[in-house]
């Protein structure tokens, strides 16, 4: 079995591993712990596993691992990574959303419901994103004066207007929910795709 | 803030006495609480036994622009508007058609109670151009929308509709919808002219000329095919059931299929000898687009979409339904080659079966129903939608069955139960019991056997059910030459008159110029009317007055005696002239004044301006079907040339 961490060979005892998890477990632990970074992507046997395929293979004996290819990176470079990527991703959001709309103006209710449930998963993702920011640059964003940044302003406005969504779905009240995705959330998804660049920049050129 | 609801109390006090008191039970609304608008204008918050909704989005403005941009608005058509609500929707209108009529439909008195109270809408209910009608009942309403459709004034139906209304009530909407077209269409032949506009109908008839002498016409097939056995194949859930043993007798029997049927043999490795195809409209196209239709033969109307009949390695026998147009083109092939067309294709199928003399005529896939709780026929390409259904998000429709996806896309229609050929529960829609008996009164006068082998559905009555398996052992046992005789019967020369169509035509296009300058004439007459209205009282005014009348009554048809133009002027003008002809009736017999020579000079001028537009819209047509005709007549010629 070959295990490589950020590309660089690794030797590991693992006689007292049984499967896959253990395996993972150990070197979260013993090799990334110590270097205060976090896993971040996973090839087995040259196939990349997402999350839902790495709970799969738990159980996978160690005897069926050829090769093992683990990144990682710090929480640090992982935000940072993150918020370079949100632009596009917060661009698709927006498009999906127009899509969700579209569908909900056709009075294709049910269809607008499952596209829309896409968008909650990038809304998911970027609240993460946020409060990982918030937490890992909390100095600096005070240093800087952050905090009344765009960025973080809309991304407060943001985090109501999804209490707000969250609020019509149990009520079930169409209209005003259409209301804030067509006239809150979408020009807040706009305004953020816009202003994250801004924000990155400023986390970056202040080490 | 307070309303004065003086203004309803003088417009109308029984409405008046009913939202005050409250005089009203509703059902579907537990509540209805004051709300506002982002900027702060009354907005109401409905509450219902699901839950909740806003009555008007939070920015009306916006949404105002929407109803309005949704609703296409035309001039000359009547407005509808289903829901009143606070009215943001019709100040959005009347600032852009101050002096339209509009029928306002609110299926509640319970919204209206407190919208009265929230918000003046004086400007609705004092404006003489506004008409009320509120009921819970859809279908009293549907049927008094049409009190309000006149034929001369509109040409068609627009509907500003709030979004919140249309969640509330929509299944009622669609209701009064539906008996709004259904008692329209008892003036005109068909409801789609009125809601639509298409012209789908001529337009194919007219692109279709340059075919009609290209295939050969239903006539060379009738009495062809004397005691063959014909199956007749339709797309109905239960077709799944047979494809095994249709694979195996292609030789045994004349095999006749709808066109939405052809696919799914195509895709099942099965070919039928005949498809029959009719819709005029895109719509069934995609049943035959991309498809390889080399191998088998269509039966298509001159109406049919004229896309299908341009593709690539067609053969063809032409019918007719008899429609206006198909029953002219029809008079240049050489004999009688009418189908009977009743709301479903297969009627046409099993027509032909009878006219071309098979017997006994089986049908499959004949459910009329949605046997087994399908939608469609399994192995169909609805299948795809199933399988993209679950690829877009597989983990959310992990548990949906095949059998679910389609008790979810029946559960989109009206269905009734109805007794299959078991006496069973099966689920219908209303337009399949019609089908069903059309089919059982035309089987009760068929000579034929006919042998319902579907094994499933509700064609019950007058044929006798079998299994497809034992027809296909005890009656279609041998083997039959009829790839070989439908070869023949299509190689048959043509006998299409164009050089008869195109004279004719020619002499209707000359008709119609001579009939639109006739119009014209007829226009200035009642503008002389008009002017001479007020010396009715005078004897020589009179005879004046009389004179023209009977000049205008005598050349009403302005000089057309041809019937068949007659024919399309009553089809392609039929609002105009239903209206015309009931309002002059209503006119006969009034004493002559000034005042009835303006109302009828008026109703003359714009009857012959309908008429002038509908003789310019059909030459138009006719220079169509003109064109086709020598694009025939010139490639024949040079076929026969070299």
């Amino acid at each position: 079995m070959e295990i490589y961490i950020n590309a660089e060979r690794a030797q590991l005892d693992v006689a007292d591993l049984l499967n896959f998890g253990q395996l993972i477990q150990k070197i979260e632990t013993d090799v990334l712990g110590p270097r205060g970074e976090v896993l971040t992507q996973i090839q087995l046997n040259d196939r990349d596993l997402d999350e839902a395929a790495e709970l799969d293979h738990q159980n996978l004996p160690l005897s069926r691992i050829q090769k093992l290819i683990i990144k990682s990176t710090t929480p640090t470079m992982l935000v940072l990574e993150a918020l370079g990527d949100a632009p596009t991703i917060l661009s698709e959001m927006v498009k999906v959303l127009d899509e969700v709309l579209g569908s909900f103006e056709d009075s294709q209710d049910s269809k607008g419901y499952q596209e829309f449930v896409i968008v909650t998963d990038g809304l998911s993702w970027f609240t993460t994103i946020y409060s990982r920011s918030m937490a890992i640059f909390q100095d600096l964003i005070l240093q800087q004066d952050l905090h009344q940044s765009p960025f973080i302003l809309e991304s407060q406005k943001l985090s109501k207007t999804i209490e707000e969504i969250l609020d019509c779905q149990s009520s079930k009240d169409r209209t005003t929910f259409l209301d804030l995705l067509e006239y809150e959330l979408k020009p807040s998804l706009e305004v953020l795709s816009r202003e994250v660049v801004t924000f990155r920049e400023a986390l970056v050129s202040n080490p | 803030m307070s309303i004065d609801l003086d203004y309803l109390m003088e417009c109308s006090p029984h409405l008046h006495k009913i939202l005050i008191n409250k005089e009203f039970q509703d059902s579907r609304i537990n509540d209805v609480v004051p709300a506002t608008t982002r900027s702060g204008l009354p907005n109401l918050i409905l509450k219902h036994p699901r839950g909740e909704l806003t009555l008007h989005s939070g920015y009306p403005d916006k949404e105002a622009k929407k109803i309005y941009e949704k609703a296409n608005i035309k001039e000359r058509s009547l407005t509808i508007c289903f829901g009143l609500g606070l009215g943001y929707h019709l100040d959005y209108f009347l600032e852009h058609h101050p002096h339209e009529d509009v029928v306002i439909v609110e299926p509640t008195y319970a919204i209206l109670a407190q919208a009265v109270q929230h918000r003046d809408l004086s400007p609705y209910f004092k404006n003489s151009r506004f008409k009320f009608l509120i009921s819970a009942d859809p279908d009293q309403t549907g049927q008094a929308l049409c009190e309000f459709y006149n034929f001369y004034q509109y040409s068609g139906v627009q509907v500003l509709e709030l979004p919140s209304y249309l969640t509330l009530f929509g299944a009622e909407w669609e209701r009064m919808k539906s008996h709004f077209t259904q008692a329209i269409s008892k003036y005109t032949v068909n409801t789609i002219t009125i809601m639509e506009s298409e012209g789908d109908f001529t337009d194919n008839c007219m692109k279709n000329v340059p075919h009609f002498g290209k295939y050969p016409w239903a006539r060379h097939l009738f009495d062809q095919f004397q005691g063959i056995p014909v199956v007749i194949i339709s797309a109905g859930p239960s077709l799944h059931l047979q494809f095994d043993l249709l694979r195996e007798i292609r030789n045994r029997a004349l095999l006749i299929c709808v066109d939405t049927a052809f696919p799914i043999l195509k895709r099942q490795g099965i070919t039928p000898h005949i498809v029959c195809t009719a819709d005029p409209t895109s719509g069934n196209f995609i049943h035959l687009k991309n498809m390889d239709v080399s191998d088998v033969y269509v039966v298509a109307e001159p109406m049919t979409y004229y896309e299908i009949l341009e593709l690539e390695g067609l053969r063809a026998f032409f019918t007719n339904f008899d429609g206006y147009y198909a029953k002219y083109f029809t008079q240049f092939a050489s004999g009688p080659e009418a189908l009977l067309s009743w709301g479903s294709i297969a009627s046409t199928c099993f027509d032909l079966a009878r006219k071309i003399g098979s017997n006994p005529i089986i049908f499959v896939g004949q459910d009329l129903s949605y046997s087994d709780f399908l939608y469609h026929c399994p192995g169909s390409r609805f299948d795809d939608g199933y399988t993209s259904y679950l690829e877009s998000a597989d983990r959310r429709y992990l548990y949906t069955s095949y059998q679910s996806f389609h008790i979810q896309r029946l559960l989109e229609y009206n269905i009734f139960p109805e007794p299959d050929i078991y006496g069973k529960t099966v689920f219908c829609q209303k337009n399949h019991r019609l089908y069903a008996k059309w089919f059982h009164d035309e089987f009760a006068r068929s000579s034929q056997l006919i042998i319902n082998a579907s094994e499933r559905g509700i064609v019950r009555e007058n044929c006798r059910q079998m299994r497809f398996k034992d027809v296909c052992e005890q009656i279609l046992t041998r083997e039959l030459p009829i790839e070989q005789k439908l070869a023949e019967l299509y190689n048959r020369p043509s006998d299409y008159n164009y050089q008869a169509l195109l004279t004719d035509i020619d002499s209707k296009l000359n008709t119609l110029n001579e009939a639109g300058k006739t119009a014209k004439k007829l226009q200035q007459e009642c503008e002389d009317l008009l002017q001479s209205k007020d010396e009715v009282e005078t004897d020589s005014g009179k005879v004046k007055v009389r004179n023209s009348f009977n000049l205008l009554t005598s050349q009403s048809n302005c000089g057309i005696e041809d019937k068949f133009i007659l024919d399309w002027i009553d089809h392609e003008n039929q609002k105009a002239e239903m209206f015309f002809k009931r309002e002059i009736g209503k006119l006969v017999g009034q004493v002559l004044s000034a005042e009835l020579i303006e109302t009828t000079a008026n109703f003359y001028y714009n009857f012959m301006e309908s008429r002038f537009s509908c003789f310019e819209n059909l030459g138009a047509h006719l220079m169509v079907a003109k064109e086709g005709c020598l694009n025939s007549m010139g490639e024949k010629w040079e076929q026969t040339a070299s």
